[in-house]
């Protein structure tokens, strides 16, 4: 279980700086720093707003540490210079919003049904349509996961402050090259334009996934396995000698197209089954004071900020409540809300940015029995703790 | 926790006196500090408005809600969020472009006036607004808020700045002697 809490810092002593120097980011600003840091060396892109700052950074950034950066004429071709840059070697990313992952979704689905290892960072954005384009919102969780036609091994990582989000573009590289899949980043405008003490020095919480080099020769080279969801598995750079072919269409072990009913089925099992089945692997979640919660609030990003202020509101009121904090929206922590959860749960609140989205999935999970309560807010501002103290209440 | 709040129209240097607030929060005096920049839909004008939140506990909720500190710099942000200000909040107007109401409790400073006939830069205004709200309610020491200021303006125009938020540092802590805002804890 991943775990990004924010250091508390000393305060202040004296007049000088302190023995662990901070310093002040923007979440946007710490996604890039974070492709960095997990050897992201291409990155292609079309400016939106709230995103726009991880492309004005990277586009510093790259030409200088010997990397590239493309600004595409829109976010589809961002997508497909993201796939075939990934093909030839490169950890690649890109960032969008809204509006642009609706456009990303075709190539989204062929990276993953060709295997292509990528990140794109989503930052939400009021929808559907323009929206508001400088106000917040959670409402692409359901397009991380079922944005593209055809079932896809959907993974997308939801970062809650500056810190994390760097924390989760290191782990979503690194996720994308063991399971050979796109990753989505879903961060928001409050935590893109945020600012917030970020230490100096960061120190990474996972070693730094390198792509594999094959280790047998050309001939013998299969780029798709022959078993079924194998993860972390040699990737051969394309052109390089090694044979295969690139598709979308449901292909063999060596890539090209087939229509034998035996490899459709290993094709498409494959593809779902390796994040499916690795589930528990890749599923994480923070408990925020849990012990004896009568009420679960279940809350993802920055609306989590505000269920943690409302949660320690109430737990001053000797109120017993806690905060279930989805980490990976894809693949959903079911294991760990169930037992979160547990029996002696009277309700479970699931407050989001948007009409229920994250909700339809948590009642999937809970017992029949267990009332699943929605707390929704779509005006584009961050919702209110005092909102969510008012209903908490209510259900108490 | 302190919230302070600066709001004024877009390319006052409004969100630039927010950040230099904030760092000087975070990077020298060691707070948990949130900036949030807020804009409207447009590229430029309109109005903008920058919130410093600072506490020696981790902040959750990245909003202020009631504002310990608000300096107003244009006439549309004092009307749109004088609601947000805590009972006995310390209100800072730029004088020549904001009448507030006298049961506001609003204390004006002529920030324009003196960036125009004393700086002789305009945009040093919100400078000598930071200046100001540092000076009268101490939520940071002023080295540490010159040295966040030195820390980020280009040398180019580092001293008109430095000169900026000095007066307003010495504005401010002449009025404190006599306005004694409510004592601020981070």
């Amino acid at each position: 279980m991943t775990k990004a809490r924010q250091k508390k810092t000393s305060p202040k002593s004296g007049d000088g700086r302190k023995a662990d120097p901070m310093r002040l980011v923007s979440g946007n600003k710490m996604i890039a720093e974070g492709a960095l840091a997990a050897g992201c060396r291409f990155f292609a892109g079309y400016p939106i707003t709230p995103s726009s700052e991880i492309m004005e950074y990277l586009a510093q950034k790259m030409p200088r540490i010997g990397g590239k950066f493309i600004q595409m004429e829109d976010e589809i071709a961002s997508m497909g210079a993201v796939i075939g840059a990934s093909l030839a070697g490169a950890k690649a990313m890109t960032a969008t919003s809204g509006p642009g992952f609706s456009l990303m979704q075709e190539h989204i689905g062929y990276a993953a049904m060709a295997e292509v290892p990528c990140v794109i960072a989503n930052v939400m954005r009021s929808g559907p349509s323009t929206g508001l384009p400088t106000k917040t919102s959670q409402g692409d969780f359901m397009q991380a996961r079922f944005g593209s036609h055809g079932d896809i091994p959907a993974i997308a990582l939801v970062p809650e402050s500056p810190i994390e989000c760097f924390h989760l573009t290191v782990r979503a590289f690194n996720l994308a090259e063991e399971y050979r899949t796109p990753v989505v980043l879903l961060s928001d405008e409050v935590n893109a334009h945020m600012r917030e003490n970020v230490p100096m020095k960061i120190e990474l919480e996972a070693e730094i996934r390198e792509r594999r080099e094959p280790e047998v020769p050309p001939s013998w080279y299969k780029h798709y396995p022959e078993e079924v969801m194998v993860r972390d598995r040699p990737m051969a750079v394309f052109g390089e000698g090694y044979r295969f072919h690139v598709t979308g269409l449901t292909h063999d072990h060596e890539g090209f197209p087939s229509s034998k009913r035996d490899q459709i089925i290993d094709c498409h099992t494959h593809l779902v089954d390796k994040v499916r089945r690795n589930a528990h692997r890749i599923a994480a979640a923070e408990k925020y004071r849990m012990r004896e919660a009568k009420i679960v609030i279940v809350a993802a990003g920055s609306a989590a900020r505000s269920a943690k202020e409302a949660v320690k509101m109430l737990r001053n009121m000797r109120i017993k409540i806690g905060l279930f904090r989805p980490i990976t929206m894809w693949p959903f922590p079911k294991k760990q809300l169930q037992e979160a959860v547990g029996r002696k749960a009277k309700a479970v609140l699931v407050v989001e940015q948007n009409f229920g989205q994250m909700a339809v999935i948590v009642r999937y999970y809970m017992p029949r029995r267990m009332p699943v309560v929605h707390l929704n807010q779509v005006d584009g501002e961050l919702i209110e703790p005092e909102k969510i103290i008012a209903k908490v209440t209510e259900l108490y | 926790m302190i919230q302070a709040r600066f709001a004024g129209s877009g390319g006052q240097g409004i969100q630039f006196a927010g950040s230099v607030l904030a760092e000087a929060a975070a990077v020298y005096e060691g707070h948990n500090t949130v900036q949030v920049s807020s804009f409207g839909p447009e590229a430029r004008g309109g109005s903008t408005k920058c919130d410093v939140l600072i506490s020696s506990r981790t902040i959750y909720y990245p909003r202020a809600r009631s504002l310990d500190v608000f300096l107003a710099m244009n006439q549309k942000s004092s009307d749109r969020y004088y609601a947000d200000l805590k009972e006995h909040g310390c209100f800072v107007i730029d004088s020549g472009s904001v009448s507030a109401a006298a049961e506001l409790d609003a204390i004006g400073f002529p920030i324009t006036q003196v960036a125009l006939e004393e700086i002789k830069n305009v945009i040093t205004a919100s400078m000598i607004g930071l200046g100001i709200v540092v000076g009268l309610t101490k939520i940071v020491s002023d080295e540490a808020v010159i040295k966040a200021l030195m820390d980020r303006t280009p040398p180019r125009v580092a001293e008109i700045n430095r000169q900026a938020l000095e007066r307003g540092l010495k504005m401010g802590s002449r009025a404190r002697r006599s306005v004694r805002p409510h004592v601020l804890h981070a």
